[in-house]
């Protein structure tokens, strides 16, 4: 046993290896994207036969993972919450039929938003899916449950999701880790027996599939109360439920306040434990549930009590104890615990508290492209295209994307209209030219982007013979998930070199034009784009340039420049127009922190003085 | 017992590096910890909060007015962790001012005077330093992360007792790659610097 302080996305990592994991497949989304690289290092450092893939999208990820299972071998399959949505069509269907191994299948939900989507609830897809669902609260927890989402996979055969939320996958805590290698992998050989009645959809006795699921997720219950899961600790006739990181602001609340509650951890909402579950029913004359989200155990409890018609006061979101937007926290917690049992809980507040703090003086930090982000230079050319065209910038729809490529949305830029899900851009795009848009309608997305999920609806405006121009912004990576590889990339996920998929080779095979521009040769790329904007059909421009931080990793960075204060007026406008992050003002001066600039020389372009020059040497 | 540390500041200063020496030190003194730094998407040159919360704790991050301490590495990023702060938490800020891109600004113009704003807003037992100017003083660049975590250390009694100078000084010898050395000494000077600060 290892002890050591790792993220939750680390201790499922760890956990899966310790379970002998040997295909892993995923597609990178705040905030599961740690858990592949964790592994890979791991499996580079010890040299594990393991097979580690960043697929092009969810639904493919998982697809790979169910053959894999279904070849006896046991798999993980990573993604967040919107991935779900994209892979959930094989999730439902691989229900029926079942794994031969295990097939582990790790989701991330986001209650407050952090990861920049919804605050979908995924535990509605094993309800959905009618696959069990184990919900993880802390690290610890995470790495108990992966081992045990695992065996009882293998056991069952039967996918088993595994669910954690930003508080938990982002959170770092102390684990006790099983080696991971040499794991028993004998009698794991590749096997898959052809069963035609099983794998295809077509050949199977649907309802049969059906009521043997059904079968299955009743002796899961049972296999994981055997584990001492859904563990009920009786402590008086107050009656707690909580799951996921609610669970820990309990504990926080029980510990800091020596609380008298019976307490009922839900490890797997789905299916639902309702034999441990009547029994703190029979127990309690009331009943708090902490969850975050929808008030799913919320309502099962209530279904509960209804068949047991007990009278009992239920408290949780429906009565209005607790919110169900935004995320929970232990003050949150704490006032909940205080209305279930009568007393004040909550640490007092400094006396100064009621000190108003003045907005001025809190810090603000805005979002903006990193200094030298090459996507900075596509927007404000697409900016500089839509004024050539002789438009006003409100007149040219240019629709957005999922990634780096979103921050076009910001000040000062404020070029993107749209932003919806992974290739949605180009879909939209489209969409509006066939509504009737008279002015050109321009898409942005992002090379993983455009892998993803955006060559469908690339062909299906072009079959329709839509008007419009698709801007790829090509920066070689999966950037703002941490610069993961891509089909574009050449690399695998252990860092081997791999295939490189040429995006302009892609759109030429659909018979369309594609242009490749350097977004950093601004009035070049100006004059181009604008000669194609005016064009009829379907036109592509790939924007081609690195990363910047990936560039200053590998072979480095252009010199910088700096700013002449013989010549600068101080009007402001680099600032205005750009906001690039190696901008600064002090002292009433404009500089440019020659650290912080990537040499991009962006900021020449927009300086009505020529005050902006590049450092000699 | 438990020690509740809130360390803020802008991404790029060593928040993550000084979490994961805590963390280091916490692991080999047997201890529990959980640290959560900022939830969700990171923003190179956005503002950090990292939770480290040392012995009996459950939660990820710190419930509100119950940091014993506090350490700063940008001042105005201080006036974003007010809420977690009672008469009791021992405040060590760096004087440090930086943009929304990695880079300072002197603070000569005076406006407005955060010092005095920050004791206004319940920092009572604070002690601001020029950690810039200190660390400069050593030749190289890194380590102000380093030295103010021994000045909070020196200063305050509580993290002491969970964690020892020793502990501390080994994790900053295993976690860090470069300047090992020269990190340990700031880190001993550190100490000096808040012993002499203690109140």
């Amino acid at each position: 046993m290892a002890r050591k302080i790792v993220l939750g996305n680390a201790a499922i990592a760890e956990a899966a290896l310790a379970s002998g994991v040997d295909v892993v497949t995923g597609y990178p989304g705040t905030p599961t994207s740690e858990v592949i690289p964790h592994l890979s290092e791991i499996i580079l450092a010890e040299k594990l036969p393991v097979y580690v893939e960043w697929s092009v999208n969810e639904k493919v990820a998982l697809d790979v993972a169910v053959a894999a299972a279904w070849a006896g071998k046991r798999a993980l399959s990573t993604m967040k919450m919107a991935g779900l949505n994209v892979a959930a069509d094989t999730l439902i269907n691989v229900a029926y039929k079942g794994v031969r191994g295990a097939l582990v299948l790790y989701v991330a939900d986001d209650p407050g938003t952090h990861a920049g989507c919804t605050e979908q609830d995924s535990r509605h897809y094993a309800f959905l899916a009618q696959l069990p669902l184990l919900d993880a609260a802390d690290p610890a927890d995470a790495y108990r449950l992966t081992r045990l989402a695992f065996q009882t996979s293998e056991q069952l055969s039967l996918p088993v999701l595994l669910r954690a939320t930003t508080n938990v996958a982002h959170t770092m805590g102390v684990i006790d880790g099983e080696p991971c290698y040499p794991v028993q992998r004998r009698g794991r050989d590749f096997h898959f027996q052809k069963r035609i009645e099983q794998y295809t959809t077509i050949e199977a006795d649907r309802s049969e599939q059906h009521r043997q699921l059904l079968v299955k997720l009743e002796s899961f219950v049972d296999a994981i109360r055997q584990q001492g899961l859904n563990r009920l600790e009786e402590r008086g006739s107050m009656g707690v439920i909580a799951s996921g990181v609610s669970w820990t602001y309990l504990q926080e609340a029980i510990y800091s306040f020596d609380l008298d509650v019976t307490s009922l951890k839900i490890d797997s909402p789905h299916p639902w434990p309702e034999e441990t579950v009547r029994r703190l029913i029979e127990h309690a004359d009331s009943i708090l549930v902490l969850e975050e989200q929808e008030p799913i155990l919320e309502r099962m409890l209530k279904r509960s009590v209804a068949d047991m018609s007990r009278p009992l006061r239920i408290m949780g979101k429906e009565d209005g104890t607790l919110p169900r937007a935004g995320e929970y926290d232990f003050e949150i917690v704490a006032e909940a615990l205080s209305k279930l049992t009568g007393r004040r809980l909550g640490f007092p507040a400094a006396s100064s508290a009621g000190a108003v703090i003045p907005q001025s003086l809190k810090p603000r930090r805005a979002l903006t492209f990193c200094s030298g982000c090459p996507h900075r230079a596509t927007y404000y050319i697409i900016n500089r295209v839509i004024q050539k065209l002789g438009y006003r910038q409100d007149e040219v729809i240019v629709t957005g994307d999922i990634g780096c490529t979103s921050l076009g949305a910001f000040r000062p830029l404020r070029t993107l209209w749209t932003e919806v899900t992974m290739g949605a851009a180009i879909g939209l795009a489209h969409g509006f030219k066939a509504a009737g848009a008279p002015k050109p309608v321009i898409a942005t997305l992002g090379d993983s982007t455009f892998f993803h999920s955006g060559i469908p609806p690339l062909v299906n405006a072009v079959q329709h013979g839509s008007d419009l121009t698709v801007i790829i912004l090509d920066n070689r990576w999966t950037a703002m998930t941490g610069f993961q590889p891509n089909p574009n990339t050449g690399l695998s996920a252990l860092g081997e070199p791999a295939k490189a998929v040429s995006i302009p080779r892609i759109v030429e095979a659909l018979g369309i034009p594609c242009t490749v521009i350097d977004p950093f040769d601004v009035q070049a790329s100006i004059d181009r784009i604008t000669e194609i904007v005016r064009r009829r059909g379907v036109n592509v421009v790939v924007s081609k340039a690195e990363c910047t931080l990936q560039k200053r990793r590998g072979d480095g960075v252009g010199t910088p420049y700096r700013i002449l204060e013989q010549t600068c007026t101080n009007c402001g406008a680099c600032l205005r127009s750009l906001a690039c992050p190696a901008i600064e003002v002090a002292d009433g001066l404009h500089r440019i922190d020659p650290a912080a600039c990537s040499g991009c020389g962006l900021c020449v372009c927009v300086c009505p003085q020529d005050a902006i020059e590049r450092v000699e040497g | 017992m438990h020690y509740n540390l809130l360390i803020c500041g802008v991404g790029g200063q060593g928040i993550l590096t000084l979490a994961e020496i805590l963390g280091r030190a916490v692991v080999d003194s047997g201890l529990k910890a959980i640290v959560t730094v900022n939830r969700g998407l990171a923003q190179r040159g956005g503002s950090v909060q990292a939770h480290v919360r040392l012995g009996e704790v459950f939660a990820p991050r710190i419930p509100k007015y119950t940091a014993h301490g506090l350490l700063s590495l940008e001042i105005r990023e201080t006036f974003g962790c007010l809420d977690y702060l009672n008469e009791d938490t021992a405040v060590v800020v760096s004087s440090t001012r930086i943009n929304s891109g990695l880079k300072t600004e002197s603070n000569k113009d005076g406006k407005p005077n955060w010092e005095r704003e920050l004791q206004k807003h319940r920092a009572r037992r604070l002690l601001v330093l020029d950690s810039e100017a200190i660390v400069g003083e050593q030749g190289f660049s890194g380590g102000q992360n380093v030295y103010l975590l021994g000045v909070l250390c020196g200063m305050d009694g509580g993290l002491a007792e969970l964690l020892t100078a020793e502990a501390i000084s080994s994790a900053i010898d295993s976690v860090l790659k470069r300047n090992a050395r020269e990190n340990r000494e700031l880190f001993q000077q550190g100490l000096g610097q808040g012993a002499s600060n203690r109140r």
